[in-house]
């Protein structure tokens, strides 16, 4: 009897997922939990010197500047993009009580009847490399002073190495450098901001706070809800999750944001249209063209969202194998004034994203040439005021590329593992004569991206390009670090 | 005695209870698994007692060393055999997931041991958060979107993984001369 392929997997690796699977939740909740505990703290320590400092010189206490100066917006960074992306994390609502043991699950449980009877690791896998005496001792310079001005070092080695490591994200896990397809130099231009001219950049810090929705908030997605069901033509069904024969959709709230999600069932390259306007984009179109073309789109998902979202981003993706060579297109729509912060750094007030695919995923898939129809729709309504999510915390130095370079040279580069014994293990790429240099912000830290062509002769033509990224604001323990990495790996 | 062995022991001594225990322990675990498979909740319901049925008549004989692993290779297949006849019937609105990734039938023992050896070894050589989006798609018929936000990852980013490892297994299968 034909079974499928899975049913004949061996137990050990199903309990190997399941282990992985709740260790990513207890580190998700840890995570947050930790920046509640360290935002909290700092919010008291800062309001009590505050306080003190005001009461001593006998004046009100200073507000903080609102940001520093906006970099330009010529493209957005890799990593700015999927932490748009994954703000809005349908999971972090849809599994309130997702604290399962052993698997999601779709009813609510609590987190005794929900916990895996033979789940007792406290500890995950990934626990942090150790840190030094010396660099916890530098480490303290991350508080921001009251100047809103870093003194240098801002960073240790260890606390940029652990921004990586606690993401857990594709392209940042296992290396040192990614790859990055493109069709020409120019479309380098969607992973990387410019080099502002200027001796100093902004510092951020990103957070996930604790909003509770309110009443309003939820009528008002029942709102939303009854809306777009009417647009897309279907029975408003029973709020929250419906998977209809088209469309599933799903409304939830987060930690600090409200989240509206309409997807394409998985199966061929079935469109979303709304009173009649198809979601979809030329992909052969130049970007001014798809702004242009997206108006309408922009303007019935705000009129159904009641948002007011005037500005848009976007950014291609490509790869080396598909036939068109462009594998989807993410384009953001949001208010820049209102995000105040530059959305390449983050992107932290109500959002739309409309992500295109053109990835082939079974058979019934059809990829295109040109207009692109598989399209997830995902609203972002942030329960909570920008700096809630991405507080600007100072001025550092920005340290010169001819500096950059110095550390880019010596290894002491960063993009996942920063273990030398990891980065040996991948495909060795000299990043002498780099071709580009950029700007990109990770976690609210500005790093220089520097890209080396690898090849062009990939089965679509596209060219191949490697990215590392350098630290741009000065940094200690480089060396202690990238060493205790090597240790650290070994014994794990 | 674990609690695993005590519930073992009830269905050994034909004692009601078994089922009372194995549902107040695995019940919901085992509800997500046959939901993800039809969602549909009745259905869902449906599929877990008939485990339990399942169970009943099949311990003893059988003594199974991990009663998660059995009762969810049991509703499981149930699932996937209702979503089967759902969609004989027309019924079934979604293509499964796990369909992707194509059947076999192992003549004997010796050949599903084979298979299972193929199957596990690309899996443990792969990363494990790889192999966890693997298993939690294509075992757990979970959905992409569940996957990236646990994992951290984007959706594309999890099809990305699901196609590269497709076509890796695929080459590894069809190096081994199987054919799916």
């Amino acid at each position: 009897m034909k079974k499928d392929l899975m049913s004949y997997c061996g137990d050990d690796i199903l309990d190997a997922a399941d282990k992985y699977w709740n260790n990513a939740k207890k580190q998700t909740l840890l995570r947050r939990l930790t920046v509640i505990g360290v935002a909290a703290l700092l919010g008291v320590g800062i309001i009590a010197a505050a306080l003190l400092t005001a009461a001593k010189i006998n004046k009100p206490v200073p507000k903080p500047p609102e940001t520093t100066a906006a970099l330009p917006l010529n493209g957005v960074s890799e990593e700015v993009t999927a932490a748009v992306g994954t703000s809005a994390s349908p999971d972090d609502s849809i599994t309130a009580a997702d604290t399962a043991g052993e698997i999601t699950e779709p009813y609510p449980v609590t987190d005794e009847e929900s916990r895996d009877p033979e789940d007792t690791t406290g500890k995950t896998e990934d626990s942090e490399p150790p840190v030094t005496d010396t660099e916890t001792e530098a480490g303290s310079v991350t508080q921001p002073p009251e100047t809103q001005e870093y003194k240098d070092p801002v960073f240790t080695a260890a606390e940029i190495g652990r921004l990586f490591e606690e993401q857990g994200r594709e392209d940042v896990v296992t290396n040192a450098y990614i790859k990055i397809a493109v069709p020409s130099e120019t479309e380098l231009k969607y992973r990387y901001m410019s080099i502002p001219d200027a001796e100093k950049i902004g510092v951020y810090k990103i957070y996930t706070t604790g909003v509770n929705t309110t009443k309003a908030e939820e009528d008002r997605a029942q709102k939303d809800w009854d809306n777009v069901c009417k647009a897309l033509g279907i029975t408003p069904p029973e709020f929250g999750q419906y998977f209809g024969e088209k469309y599933v959709l799903y409304s939830g709230a987060g930690e600090a944001w409200r989240t509206f999600q309409i997807t394409n069932r998985l199966e061929g390259p079935v469109g979303v249209t709304l009173d009649g306007i198809d979601v979809t984009v030329d992909q052969s179109k130049t970007d001014d063209e798809l702004k242009e073309a997206l108006k309408p789109v922009r303007d019935k998902l705000c009129e159904l969202f009641g948002a007011d979202l005037p500005d848009v981003h976007i950014k291609r993706s490509y790869d080396t194998e598909s036939e068109y060579g462009c594998t989807g297109i993410v384009v953001t729509f949001y208010n820049a004034e209102k995000n105040g912060v530059d959305i390449n750094v983050c992107s932290c007030s109500d959002h739309i994203i409309l992500n295109f695919d053109n990835v082939k995923r079974g058979n019934s898939d059809v990829l295109s040439k040109t207009v692109l129809k598989k399209v997830y729709v995902t609203y972002v309504r942030y329960l909570c005021e920008p700096e809630a999510i991405c507080e600007y915390t100072g001025d550092a130095r920005l340290i010169s590329i001819e500096e950059a370079e110095e550390l880019l040279y010596k290894g002491y580069v960063f993009g996942g593992h920063c273990c030398p014994l990891c980065m040996a293990a991948q495909e060795k790429v000299s990043f002498e004569n780099y071709d580009k240099v950029g700007l990109v912000y990770f976690e609210g830290v500005p790093f220089y991206a520097f890209f080396k062509n690898l090849h062009s002769d990939t089965p679509n033509g596209n060219a191949v390009y490697a990215r590392t990224l350098v630290p741009a604001v000065e940094v200690s323990g480089y060396e202690n670090y990238f060493e205790s990495q090597k240790e650290f790996h070994k014994n794990r | 005695m674990s609690a695993d062995e005590y519930i073992i022991k009830l269905f050994f001594d034909r004692d009601r209870r078994a089922i009372e225990e194995a549902d107040q322990k695995y019940g919901k675990y085992l509800l997500t698994v046959a939901y993800n498979i039809l969602h549909n909740e009745q259905d869902g319901e449906e599929c877990v007692n008939d485990t339990y049925l399942s169970a009943w008549n099949t311990i003893p004989p059988e003594k199974p060393g991990s009663l998660k692993r059995y009762l969810c290779s049991i509703i499981r297949n149930n699932a996937i055999s209702k979503y089967r006849s759902q969609k004989a019937q027309k019924r079934a609105g979604v293509t499964l997931c796990i369909d992707e990734l194509g059947e076999y039938a192992a003549p004997d023992e010796r050949e599903a041991a084979a298979i299972r050896e193929v199957l596990d070894g690309f899996l443990k050589s792969v990363s494990k958060r790889d192999m966890t989006v693997f298993v939690y798609r294509y075992y757990y018929a979970y959905p992409v979107e569940q996957i990236a936000a646990r994992l951290g990852l984007s959706c594309s980013g999890v099809y990305r993984i699901l196609d590269r490892m497709k076509e890796q297994l695929r080459q590894r299968l069809n190096k081994e001369g199987i054919t799916v």
